[in-house]
């Protein structure tokens, strides 16, 4: 009996060696190939920031000390702020509509809120640099009012804080989405007969419940926000830039790549810096969960 | 004595420190029905998980025909398995599903064909051949998962608590199916559930399990009326257990009911001093009066609750603060209501003893 | 209070489709400005963009690169995706932050680093660099999706082949594929989209040789040479959403309900 009950344990570990070998060779290439083609091009910008031109702190002290430059960070800060707080008022009811409701409307508007998400990014910016053009309708609209001299609307932050706006709002109406779906209709009704009204139960039953999805969209459109790139560089002016623009100009302008990498970096930490919150409140898996 | 077809032989499965099945032992008849009973973690999954081979034994043998299957892959082991949620194969059709071991044994297609239609006419699903598993109902569906695993003659059928998705109409209907399947099929089958009614009604034999151990097998009637131990006592059937102890020949002295007579005979592994549970079945008290209770054991009973079933009544009440039950078919006696107090009684016969030890 | 809500919503969905809906008219304009409403409409834009070598390089190169990386994605993502799903191993936390990091980190910061990364291997403005990178970019997006499907299929179906006389290899390609063959689509899929969209990266990798048609959009808008784009953004709109209304055709039809 012992004879059969050693081979069988000895049979058994021989079994957790496969399969830890198994799992090496499934996971290796993915790991390998992560490593090679995307932690060594990022630990590249890291080692570029800290010894072009010289080995030195020198570029992220520029970074921080020049005031031009803070307020660039803080004006980045500032715009994804509000990206984030426009995306999340404006995609609130929509998402309220397609994740609460089960009709007509309901899928309608999830189609268009799926179109507008799959429809790249190009195509959207280019769409609004002809509606806040000189000679786009909105400008057209003003003109017909009455008013001799419209203001400038492209190239400035408004029409790059709106460009972002109508990218993200795909994103949050989404993380929205995925939790109000999981939203029990009999809360609200059992609210409703003990004798809350239907806005208060609202108030006091749902909007609580989303909260957690609140808090994910928001995560992750300010995130998206602070390196947004195509959307500011296209519709974005030459005064109050935002991080990415500044990137942009001191590679394709100055040729200061030091700096640009110093960019980078900060940009890098400011975004590692809110996702660790994050992951220490809720747990970054519920991201993309 | 002909050597037992399917032998389980002292094993026990541990994961770490939990152990999951320990120290079983039982032997299984060619073409046998047996149930293993048992609530949730008794082991009795584990076990038929171990003769599938879907786990290895931590300790000890299974052997099939003489032989030890334990050194066998599941997929060489001509065993048959039926799941709890069927796991049909959703990308084949129904033919295709039930074909799949004799295209994995290398079968001719002619072959296939001619086996595939017996067994759906075996479980009466002829005309559903080319159909989808997502277009079936759940008994379809159930029957096409046990001609997949009877199809090619396997030595032994193994079922997962099969009938668990099923509505109580459906279940009944299926449980007959299944020994009707059995009956023609003549194929050995281990039968895993929760449900006693259940083991009750299909097993040739049912082995009941507790914590990972073996605690009774035995015919389904050996089960009801001679339990070994007093979880097997409470698991099968609705019970009454008191406890006995100070036995002078057929007089035994109950906590709170007194001396009352029971046979002769003692159970087997009881000495002299021994204490005892004491298991008497519902179903075998009645109400007695002054007339007709002589030779019975007799109680004062304060009726605390009636339940009627329409077929029968179920009357919860107490003795000296000892809980009893009785169950009475037919009529509503006179005299029974809540809170009044009546006279209980059962034969000694009807008195079954569990040695405690 | 239903009512305000819907209002509101549909308000805010015109906000989001408004805008690509602009662009359809603009490719048909007779005239090069960005004006809105074009003043006349004519094809003239559609001829010269299949006609131009400047468009259909970037849109075929796009193409292409997307094809390479979606194959090379899956390639990589499909087995580790296994592998953290059903194995246990020590690191998980690790490895899961190690795969998602791409989808993490900004993409100029990545743009940086591959242009100076490939610099020195003079992987600059070639279709193999662009697809590298890509596929870098596009694993955490693949690892979602297969992740999620492999958590939600069901292993009974495996066990219930091996009881059946099916050996691990063949368990694996009769029936552990085929079920999986859905999700492994659309993870692929995924990918594909991601390779075709992406902007950032390829603008400073892709050089004139292995220009992409976001890189040439990009390029178009901001030097503001023609319309052409608007006829781009047509077709791909069109593209879309002719999709979208296969798919949804497709789940309508209870056979093929999955």
């Amino acid at each position: 009996m012992a004879v059969a009950a050693e081979a069988i344990s000895s049979g058994q570990s021989a079994q957790y060696r496969r399969d830890r070998q198994k799992t090496f060779a499934l996971l290796a290439p993915c790991v390998a190939f992560l490593l090679v083609l995307f932690v060594i091009p990022i630990g590249y910008v890291l080692l570029l920031s800290v010894t072009d031109p010289t080995v030195s702190l020198a570029q992220f002290e520029r970074v921080f000390t020049t005031p031009i430059y803070l307020r660039v960070l803080w004006h980045t800060f500032f715009v994804a702020f509000v990206v984030t707080v426009l995306t999340l008022v404006l995609g609130y009811p929509l998402a309220y509509v397609t994740a609460c409701r089960d009709d007509a409307w309901s899928k309608i508007l999830l189609s268009l809120v799926a179109l507008s998400f799959w429809t790249g990014l190009m195509v959207r910016t280019y769409s609004w640099m002809i509606i806040l053009g000189k000679s786009g309708p909105v400008i057209g609209l003003i003109k017909a009012f009455g008013v001799a001299e419209p203001p400038q609307l492209l190239f400035t932050s408004f029409s790059s804080a709106l460009g972002m706006t109508h990218i993200m709002l795909p994103y949050m109406v989404l993380a929205l989405y995925s939790v109000m779906k999981k939203f029990e209709p009999n809360y609200l009704r059992a609210a409703e007969s003990l004798g809350a009204t239907p806005f208060t139960a609202f108030r006091a039953i749902f909007v609580p419940l989303s909260l957690p999805g609140v808090v994910n969209g928001s995560v992750l459109v300010f995130t998206i926000c602070l390196g947004f790139y195509i959307t500011p560089i296209l519709l974005g002016g030459p005064r109050d830039i935002m991080l990415s623009q500044l990137i942009d100009q001191q590679v394709s302008e100055m040729l200061n790549w030091g700096f640009a990498a110093a960019l980078s970096i900060v940009l890098l930490a400011a975004t590692a810096v809110v996702l660790g919150i994050y992951n220490r409140l809720v747990g970054l898996d519920r991201l993309w969960g | 004595m002909n050597q037992p077809y399917l032998s389980i032989r002292n094993v026990a499965k541990f994961y770490g420190s939990v152990r999951a099945v320990e120290e079983v032992s039982l032997d299984i008849e060619k073409g046998e029905f047996v149930s293993f009973l048992g609530p949730s973690g008794s082991g009795k999954t584990t076990t038929l998980t171990m003769i599938a081979g879907f786990e290895q034994p931590s300790r000890g043998q299974i052997l099939l025909n003489g032989k030890d299957l334990t050194v066998l892959h599941p997929w060489q082991r001509n065993i048959g398995m039926v799941f709890q949620n069927y796991a049909l194969f959703p990308h084949m059709s129904v033919a295709r599903n039930i074909g799949f071991p004799l295209r994995m044994r290398k079968v001719s297609r002619a072959e296939i064909d001619r086996r595939v239609s017996a067994v759906l006419a075996l479980v009466g699903l002829g005309a559903l051949a080319e159909r989808h598993p997502r277009e079936l109902s759940g008994g379809q569906q159930q029957r096409v998962a046990m001609a997949r695993g009877l199809v090619f003659d396997p030595d032994v059928l193994l079922l997962d608590e099969p009938l668990g998705a099923l509505d109580k109409n459906l279940r009944e209907q299926m449980q007959v199916e299944l020994k009707r399947i059995h009956h023609d099929s003549g194929t050995t089958m281990v039968y895993v559930t929760h449900d006693q009614t259940e083991a009750m009604t299909m097993s040739d034999r049912i082995a009941v399990f507790s914590q990972g151990r073996l605690e009774q097998i035995g015919v389904p009637l050996d089960i009801y009326h001679r339990p070994k131990t007093k979880f097997v006592g409470e698991f099968v059937g609705d019970s009454n257990f008191f406890t006995g102890r100070r036995r002078e020949g057929d007089t035994l002295a109950v906590d709170g009911l007194g001396p009352i007579k029971v046979p002769a005979e003692k159970p087997a592994n009881a000495g002299d001093a021994a204490t005892y549970d004491v298991m008497v079945r519902p179903e075998r008290i009645r109400l007695v009066d002054a007339g007709n209770a002589a030779g019975l054991n007799v109680v004062d009973l304060q009726v605390s609750t009636i339940v009627n079933y329409g077929d029968s009544l179920l009357v919860l009440g107490a003795c000296n603060q000892l809980p009893v039950r009785l169950r009475i078919a037919g009529e509503f006696p006179a005299g029974l209501a809540e809170g009044a107090t009546v006279k209980a009684g059962w034969s000694p016969q009807d008195t079954h003893l569990i040695a405690r030890g | 209070m239903q009512r305000i809500f819907l209002a509101l919503a549909v308000i805010v969905a015109i906000f989001l489709t408004l805008p690509l809906l602009i662009i359809v008219p603009m490719s048909f304009s007779t005239v090069k400005t960005f004006q809105f409403p074009p003043p006349g409409y004519g094809l003239q834009f559609y001829r010269n963009f299949f006609s131009d070598p400047t468009w259909l390089e970037p849109t075929a190169n796009s193409v292409v690169i997307a094809v390479i990386m979606a194959v090379l994605t899956m390639a990589l993502v499909v087995p580790a995706s296994f592998a953290y799903v059903r194995q246990r191993f020590l690191g998980r936390g690790l490895i899961n932050l190690l795969i998602m990091a791409p989808l993490i980190v900004p993409s100029v910061v990545s743009a940086l680093g591959y242009y100076g990364a490939f610099g020195l291997v003079r992987l600059n403005g070639t279709v193999l660099g662009v697809a590298l990178a890509h596929t870098a970019l596009a694993i955490p997006v693949a690892f979602l999706v297969m992740t999620a499907t492999l958590k939600g299929f069901d292993r009974n179906l495996e066990r219930a082949a091996m009881i059946s006389g099916a050996t691990p290899l063949r368990t694996f390609f009769h029936v552990t594929m085929p079920v999986l063959a859905p999700g492994i689509a659309t993870a692929a899929l995924f990918a594909f989209l991601a390779s075709f969209n992406e902007a950032v990266v390829a603008l400073f990798i892709a050089g004139r040789n292995a220009s992409t048609l976001p890189k040439k959009m990009f390029e178009s808008i901001r030097l503001e040479t023609d319309p052409v784009i608007s006829v781009v953004s047509t077709i791909l709109v069109a593209i879309l959403v002719c999709f979208m209304l296969g798919s949804l055709l497709r789940r309508g039809n209870p056979r093929n309900a999955s």
